[in-house]
């Protein structure tokens, strides 16, 4: 239950005058901070109704133009934004790499949890400390690799390959803590009933543990979308950009590497505006899931 | 079946005795589970850390075979010759406090805002976590938009209070910075999840006894609410520290790409990314310097560890 988790008894002894200041605080404190959340999403949904001339040079607070559709046909119909190519890569490397993390970083966990190997935890440690190492001290080797290897611009491969090889420690924790609240005797009565091992973590272990999938689903997807990194170390081609990487065509339309000239902002706000659609859908659809799976780590973690 | 069920641990102890039989069952499942795991952790962790050692003693550029070996030249020159490396540095680490301080702050009185009962709350909650949404790549571009000193709303709003001189955010290299660490300071959303979760799990009773007991509001968050939750602060100092230390997405947007204007916006994951990987690609040079950010890494999360005693109270676990 997701409501579950933010509802609270309301306290019978708030009462009286103090107790009005403090919920008028409340009051003033969440409306000036929804007022600042706002701002910037209210500014980008003008700025991509103005017209150029009045987005490049005044700071209006109400649009005095409409440009809107314009805009949007302008954005959408420039030669080098090819929007719908762009969706499809991006979601290309998301679906490999989930289902890849979901599938390696699930057995993995599942591995850990559930049998016995000398030297065990002292394996799990070092791949949790694994987790504090910084990306800069492992992209040189790996950026050395796909280079001279020749698969760097080959399907996307640096971006999703590694999760297809368990990389994502983090998602291997969080299955296992999952699994490890599982009842023992659900897997051992599948053992008596003569379950293969294999067919106990694909049609006991996983279908129990949707929450945790789902978890690892949201958090891959989110992370994948808004990765600027991968993308700028490995994407050359303007062909093959991803959302992350488009809006820089209308940010440095009237420019060739100078960062002071002129910026379009009423596209730069369009393009902005389209790569919000599928985070915004996806949250939409899942947002309880998200609330609760999220507020549920915090607890552990 | 009962009886069944009470002759399986006996058999898995014979099993343990013999380490070829254990081999046929469990130790040959685990593997079988874990393998390709511990394969990509020595393919992408292990082999990894060891080349950028190598690498790190060598002057290798990407697409030259011949590279020489040079001892410790990189290290010595990174820590004494290369003054944007220490500008980086320098940078990163303003950058990490400060920004770590406000999200800490910002995501604390957040999280304590939500956990309040009031009206409309499912509406606030919503509004808030709207940042949370946006994706980092178009929050930069966004609040460019929004602080640029001519055509931005923001210099707008202070132009009605009659300040003399508008600051001029991003693109002065003054105040860049400046400007990164505040709109880094919105970046809370995670962070706040973490809190709430730890202000949910306090027990309602404490601040009833305590209001009964006549303790003000301002005594119940320092004696009760901060001590119960110091194990989540400590949680996200870790997180906020290295987040801020490895902050790339947002400089790379601000900064574009190259820590624009005049390196103000320099952090040292842009500078080794430019060192790394754009032309001359002198990795073995980069390879040093991510050596040395990683022990200045590990030495802040020690300090932090050593920190955490004085304020995280450990008494529910």
């Amino acid at each position: 239950m997701a409501t579950k988790v933010y509802k609270r008894s309301i306290r019978p002894y708030e009462k009286g005058p103090q107790a009005r200041l403090h919920r008028i605080i409340v009051y003033v404190l969440l409306i000036v901070f929804s007022l600042i959340a706002l701002l910037p999403f209210y500014y980008l949904v003008i700025t991509a109704c103005k017209s150029f001339v009045e987005a490049s040079t005044k700071a209006t607070m109400f649009p005095q133009s409409f440009a809107l559709f314009d805009n949007i046909k302008f954005v959408v119909t420039f030669s080098d934004y090819n929007v719908g190519r762009f969706f499809l890569n991006t979601m290309f490397i998301i679906v490999l790499k989930t289902v890849g993390t979901v599938l390696t970083c699930s057995m993995a966990a599942y591995g850990f949890a559930f049998y016995k190997f000398p030297g065990k935890k002292i394996i799990f440690f070092v791949l949790l400390s694994a987790l504090m190492l910084p990306g800069e001290l492992l992209g040189i080797p790996i950026y050395e690799f796909y280079v001279n290897s020749g698969l760097r611009e080959v399907a996307y491969i640096p971006l999703w390959l590694g999760a297809w090889f368990g990389t994502d420690i983090a998602a291997i924790f969080l299955f296992r803590q999952f699994f490890l609240g599982m009842p023992k005797g659900l897997i051992e009565a599948a053992r008596i009933d003569g379950a293969s091992e294999f067919r106990i973590y694909l049609q006991i272990i996983l279908p129990n543990n949707i929450p945790a999938i789902t978890t690892v689903v949201i958090l891959c997807f989110v992370g994948t979308y808004n990765d600027l990194y991968g993308p700028a170390l490995y994407i050359t081609d303007p062909n093959s950009r991803v959302m992350a990487n488009s809006i820089s065509i209308f940010e440095n339309l009237y420019s060739s590497g100078t960062s002071t000239s002129l910026v379009p902002w009423n596209y730069v706000s369009v393009a902005c505006l389209i790569a919000l659609v599928p985070v915004i859908l996806f949250f939409g659809v899942l947002q309880k899931r998200f609330m609760e799976s999220v507020a549920g780590v915090g607890i552990k973690g | 079946m009962a009886a069944k069920v009470t002759e399986k641990p006996i058999k898995l102890r014979k099993r343990r005795s013999d380490f070829a039989t254990a081999w046929k069952g469990e130790y040959r499942y685990f593997l079988l589970f874990t393998g390709i795991a511990l394969l990509g952790f020595c393919l992408f962790y292990l082999y990894p850390i060891i080349r950028t050692f190598v690498l790190s003693l060598t002057d290798k550029t990407l697409y030259n075979d011949s590279s020489s070996f040079v001892g410790l030249e990189n290290y010595v020159y990174a820590l004494t010759k290369d003054k944007l490396f220490a500008l980086s540095i320098e940078q990163s680490l303003i950058f990490a406090f400060f920004s770590g301080i406000f999200v800490l702050v910002t995501s604390l009185l957040m999280a304590m805002l939500l956990n309040e009962k009031t009206k409309f709350m499912g509406g606030f909650r919503t509004i808030l976590f709207l940042p949370f949404i946006i994706p980092s790549f178009a929050v930069g571009a966004v609040y460019k938009n929004l602080l640029n000193p001519t055509t931005g709303m923001v210099n707008s709003i202070l132009a009605l209070f009659k300040i003399g001189d508008l600051p001029l955010w991003y693109i002065s290299p003054d105040s860049a910075l400046v400007t990164m660490i505040i709109i880094s300071s919105f970046g809370f959303g995670a962070k706040m999840l973490v809190f709430l979760a730890a202000l949910q799990g306090i027990p309602e009773e404490y601040y009833e006894v305590a209001e009964i007991e006549g303790a003000s509001r301002t005594r119940q968050f320092f004696s009760i609410t901060l001590p119960l939750i110091s194990p989540m602060i400590f949680f996200n100092v870790i997180l906020v520290t290295i987040d801020g230390l490895r902050s790339f997405s947002l400089a790379y947007v601000m900064g574009n790409g190259d820590g624009w204007p005049s390196n103000s916006t320099l952090l040292f994951p842009i500078y080794m990314f430019m060192t790394a990987f754009n032309a001359p690609f002198k990795l073995g040079y980069a390879a040093a310097m991510a050596w040395i950010f990683f022990l200045i890494i590990l030495a802040f999360t020690g300090f932090q560890f050593l920190l955490s005693r004085f304020y995280v109270k450990n008494d529910t676990n």
